[in-house]
């Protein structure tokens, strides 16, 4: 019993060792050739290295091809190992495909012409086995090129990106393999029956609605471009412009419609008076609406209809405006009111009370902020008139003087610098704060007066921040009223003596304020052209219209969907960027280095809804936006997510078609498949005759392209290819039978590895005289 | 002590069959790949007409002679013959379904012995091997050219004879082509063979793996 026992152990081990020994040698076997791979690709790369400068462009254009599979080859050498042979085989896949490619552009030394009435010769037999050959070759080209896919992709999830391999060949015009878009639409599944080919399920467009605060900053910015501030009239700055000058001929066509229709002269006033301010607003708001359309990409007629469904909105507030001051049935699209409109409104009110228009306060923020920011951006002349300085300059004096009172009393270097740049800081906020009110009060059409009035007013409540810094500022300065009192700024800085002296933050109005100003420092409105122009803008345009043609060309997208999508891209790039820089605005607003602002973008960006928005429509439209090293927007076109469904293929009907109707007239065949559909109950008659005419069209076009069969172009495409891939599967099969014999009988197309050398599995002897066909 | 015996036995038995299971089945599947030797009863005529053409139809000794000869000395040829012959290769191919015919029938006999003892024993290994590696040479070819393996070996003949004699169709006429293309081409094809070499040891462990196992 022992003894059995011990013959099962050894037997058992014997076994297992042997399994263990095939593993061992196959794994042997296989790095010998990693190494043997290494050293031919080394001597390779050596004699490529070597090659002689060519005046011919395309040799040329082999040599720099060459050089640019390198990285690729690399890639394959760095990866010679048991445990990555998976991506290894993906890499080798990639580049014989692209020698394939370059070999291409290699002139043939034979060609073979065939004389015309060789062709036409030819027997039923020939025809149709070389169509079937055709048809056969375009389903297996299908199936390479999922696994080219496949090997694209892996490569691609190890970070070798081949989009500047292929944008090279494109470069140099070599024709290249890799499936195009629209090849890859039209791949089936290679598990599928390769007869069948697919219908294209094209890849989705994961929408994201535009931010509404950026359109409405656009729009109001646009809109607020119609306006001018400027000393033009009564010696203070009052809006000027279109919307001015529109209001004031709406005003006096009122106030003279309002004298004809028998108003006094005060109530024909005060309806001009409420017109003109409910004119200017309804303009105001109206071109928001329209602007606001414009900066989501909307077209003019777009904007134009926006506006109508604005006005003829009962909500909006200018619905009655418009009423008051247009009829609806007027063909003609004027700014002046309709005389008949104006007497069906005076009839309404007639002897009743007339009410104070109510100015738009929304208008009159954004006015009055527009026209604070007019302020600043001006060119500011040195000695401009009284209270028309600049602020950052009166700043700068401010900061100097309060850190010499700060040094004069014992603060060092470093808490004068903060404390004078505190005080300069604080006299921005309020000039800020006070020039908002005084505009305000300006843009609401009062005067001068009032608006200084309105100042005090505001400087006055004793809810405003700046108490007590009006108090430390102390008496103004009659020459420079920006300038504190020595003394009551004294006592302030004195009292902060043996405190930490901390640096303040600007008010959040004047941050936000400045930081957009220098956002949109970058991007400007031009009035000619009436488009947004700068960089983001010719980067928007540019990414769109890339999803755009995509659409349109390789997912046969209808044009208004594949315009919605460009247009959804657009926005969504530009508020990206708007967005972006506003964050990397603020950090360097807030002393910030470039590299601080890059990192905080790029924290903002991980946790933003773009991140998913880009990296779901890249990815699934094959889309690669890329930056430069110069900063430049670089579209790479990559593989699109298509999903297919598999449908029966025109091929396959082809031949089911030819076997079944190829020695049938039309009529004849009109009769079976009228037979066939009139069977069947199920059907309206309607629909039967569609069916049969239908399907007889296709037919007698499957015929029709069966007898126009053109041979030449079968010769030069598909079949081309069958027949060098044979011939190479001819190589590589007599590896095992008949080459290695050593008389030099390596196969034309096969490996050369020298006499005998082929395959070392192959069963070959090395010598030999007589050929074995066995290879044993 | 039975029970232990029995035990072990079945122990190491299950770890034989599990160890090996995938190239067990492998082997299975190709062993029905094989498929059976049937005298054809007709070849294209271009073949009787000269190659066979001391050859009787169900003579399959000089079929097999001749076509093998044939075969070689096709698949012998240079590339630049190849160049100027297209279908000379493929009318190799056709030649190859008769030597696979006549390798099918010389094993027969080892076949049968090797399916009696299988799995339990590997008997005449090397033969059944070459016998696969043979199909598999024949499939890479039938394959190539859209013809599937479960078509009879008169019908792929005759395909690759139509193949042929289509690629033969026309006169061949040469072009100069400058030395650097010249060059370059060896250069490609130098590449084209490394890559296709690793290429296909990779793709190949497996079947590999099936040789070994059956040679050793």
């Amino acid at each position: 019993m022992k003894n059995l026992l011990f013959q099962i152990l050894f037997f058992v081990f014997l076994l297992s060792n042997s399994y263990a020994n095939i593993d061992d040698k196959i794994n042997k076997d296989l790095n010998k050739s990693f190494k043997k791979y290494e050293k031919e690709i080394k001597k390779i790369q050596k004699k490529i290295s070597n090659l002689k400068k060519n005046q011919s462009k395309d040799i040329q254009k082999i040599d720099l091809s060459l050089q640019e599979l390198d990285r690729l080859v690399n890639f394959s050498k760095n990866n010679l190992s048991l445990e990555k042979q998976d991506i290894l085989l993906d890499s080798l896949n990639l580049i014989d495909l692209y020698i394939k490619d370059i070999s291409k552009l290699i002139p043939k030394e034979i060609v073979r012409k065939v004389p015309e009435n060789e062709n036409d010769s030819m027997k039923d037999e020939t025809l149709k086995t070389m169509m079937q050959l055709t048809s056969f070759s375009k389903s297996k080209q299908q199936k390479k090129k999922i696994k080219i896919l496949k090997s694209i992709e892996n490569l691609k999830d190890v970070g070798v990106d081949l989009s500047s391999i292929n944008e090279s060949f494109k470069e140099l015009e070599i024709d290249n393999s890799i499936p195009t878009v629209e090849e890859i639409t039209s791949l089936t599944n290679d598990k599928e029956d390769l007869s069948k080919t697919s219908e294209i399920i094209p890849p989705e467009y994961k929408s994201l609605d535009p931010n509404m605060n950026r359109l409405k900053d656009f729009a109001t910015v646009r809109t607020l471009q119609n306006y001018d501030y400027s000393w033009e009239k009564n010696d203070y700055r009052i809006s000027v412009g279109r919307p001015v000058d529109e209001a004031l001929d709406v005003k006096q066509a009122v106030y003279d419609e309002a004298i004809k229709f028998g108003f006094s002269e005060d109530k024909a006033n005060m309806l001009a008076s409420n017109a003109y301010s409910a004119y200017y607003d309804m303009w105001f708001h109206g071109s928001e609406i329209v602007e606001q359309t414009r900066a989501s990409g909307g077209s003019w007629e777009e904007s134009d209809g926006a506006l109508d469904e604005w006005l003829q909105d009962p909500n909006n507030q200018f619905n009655k405006w418009a009423l008051n001051f247009y009829r609806m049935d007027d063909p003609e699209d004027k700014y002046l009111p309709n005389p008949e409109a104006l007497k069906d409104w005076f009839s309404k009110i007639g002897d009743g009370k007339i009410e104070t228009y109510e100015l738009s306060e929304d208008r009159l923020n954004k006015e009055a902020m527009a026209r604070t920011v007019s302020y600043l951006t001006q060119d500011f002349m040195p000695g401009q008139g009284e209270g028309e300085g600049n602020p950052y300059s009166e700043a700068d004096e401010v900061a100097e003087i309060v850190k010499k009172l700060a040094i004069d009393r014992g603060f060092s270097d470093a808490e004068a610098d903060i404390l004078g740049a505190n005080a300069a800081s604080t006299y921005l906020d309020i000039w800020l704060d006070g020039t908002y009110v005084m505009e305000k009060a300006l843009a609401a059409g009062k005067t001068y007066d009032e608006a200084d009035l309105a100042v005090e007013k505001w400087a006055m409540n004793p809810n405003n921040n700046y108490m007590e810094w009006f108090e430390r500022w102390g008496e103004a300065d009659p020459e420079k009223d920006w300038i504190p009192d020595e003394s009551t700024f004294g006592a302030y800085l004195d009292s902060l003596k043996g405190n930490e002296i901390l640096k303040f933050d600007p008010s959040e109005t004047r941050a936000d304020l400045e930081i957009s100003m220098r956002v949109y420092e970058s991007i400007n409105f031009n009035t000619d052209t009436g488009e947004w122009e700068g960089d983001v803008f010719d980067e928007a345009k540019k990414v769109s219209d890339a999803f755009y043609e995509r659409a349109i060309n390789d997912f046969k997208y209808s044009k208004d969907d594949a315009e919605k999508i460009r247009r959804n891209v657009w926005n969504n790039y530009v508020d990206t960027w708007t967005e972006g820089t506003y964050v990397s605005e603020s950090v360097r607003y807030k002393g910030g280095s470039w590299e601080d602002a890059d990192a905080a973008v790029e924290k903002w960006y991980s946790s933003s809804k773009y991140k998913n928005y880009w990296k779901q429509n890249e990815k699934s439209w094959g889309i690669i936006i890329e930056e430069d090293d110069e900063g430049n927007i670089k579209i790479i076109y990559g593989i699109a997510d298509v999903k297919t469904i598999v449908a029966r293929s025109a091929t396959s009907n082809v031949q089911e078609n030819i076997e079944k109707y190829s020695n049938k007239s039309l009529d004849e065949i009109k009769a079976d498949l009228e037979k066939k559909y009139l069977e069947n109950d199920d059907i309206i008659d309607d629909v039967k005759q569609k069916l049969i005419d239908g399907e007889l069209a296709r037919i007698a076009d499957h015929i029709f392209k069966y007898q126009d069969f053109d041979l030449k172009s079968l010769t030069e495409g598909e079949l081309k290819e069958a027949i060098a891939e044979a011939a190479n599967a001819t190589g590589e099969a007599i590896e095992g039978t008949v080459a290695g014999s050593g008389q030099g009988l390596n196969p034309s197309t096969g490996p050369r590895f020298g006499g005998g050398e082929n395959d070392p599995d192959a069963a070959t002897c090395l010598g030999c005289k007589y050929v074995d066909p066995e290879g044993d | 002590m039975k029970k232990i015996c029995i035990l072990l036995f079945t122990f190491f038995c299950f770890f034989s069959v599990n160890a090996d299971e995938e190239i067990i089945n492998l082997i299975e599947n190709k062993l029905e790949e094989i498929g059976k030797f049937e005298l054809p009863q007709s070849y294209p005529e271009g073949l009787t007409n000269t190659t066979l053409k001391e050859c009787e139809i169900d003579n399959f000794f000089c079929i097999k002679t001749k076509s093998n000869d044939e075969m070689i000395k096709r698949f012998k040829r240079s590339k630049k013959y190849n160049d100027r012959n297209p279908g000379s290769q493929i009318y190799a191919m056709a030649l190859y379904e008769i030597y696979y015919l006549s390798k099918l029938k010389d094993s027969k006999n080892s076949l049968r012995i090797f399916k009696e003892n299988w799995p339990e024993k590997i008997v005449n290994g090397k033969k059944i091997s070459s016998l696969i590696k043979n199909n598999e040479t024949r499939k890479i070819m039938r394959e190539a050219l859209g013809i599937t393996i479960d078509q009879s070996p008169e019908e792929a003949i005759k395909t690759f004879w139509v193949i042929g004699d289509y690629l033969q169709k026309g006169k061949p006429k040469s072009i100069k082509v400058d030395k650097a293309f010249k060059k370059r081409e060896l250069l490609l094809s130098e590449y084209k063979s490394t890559i296709g070499f690793l290429k296909k040891r990779i793709e190949k462990k497996k079947i590999n793996k099936l040789y070994e196992y059956l040679e050793n």
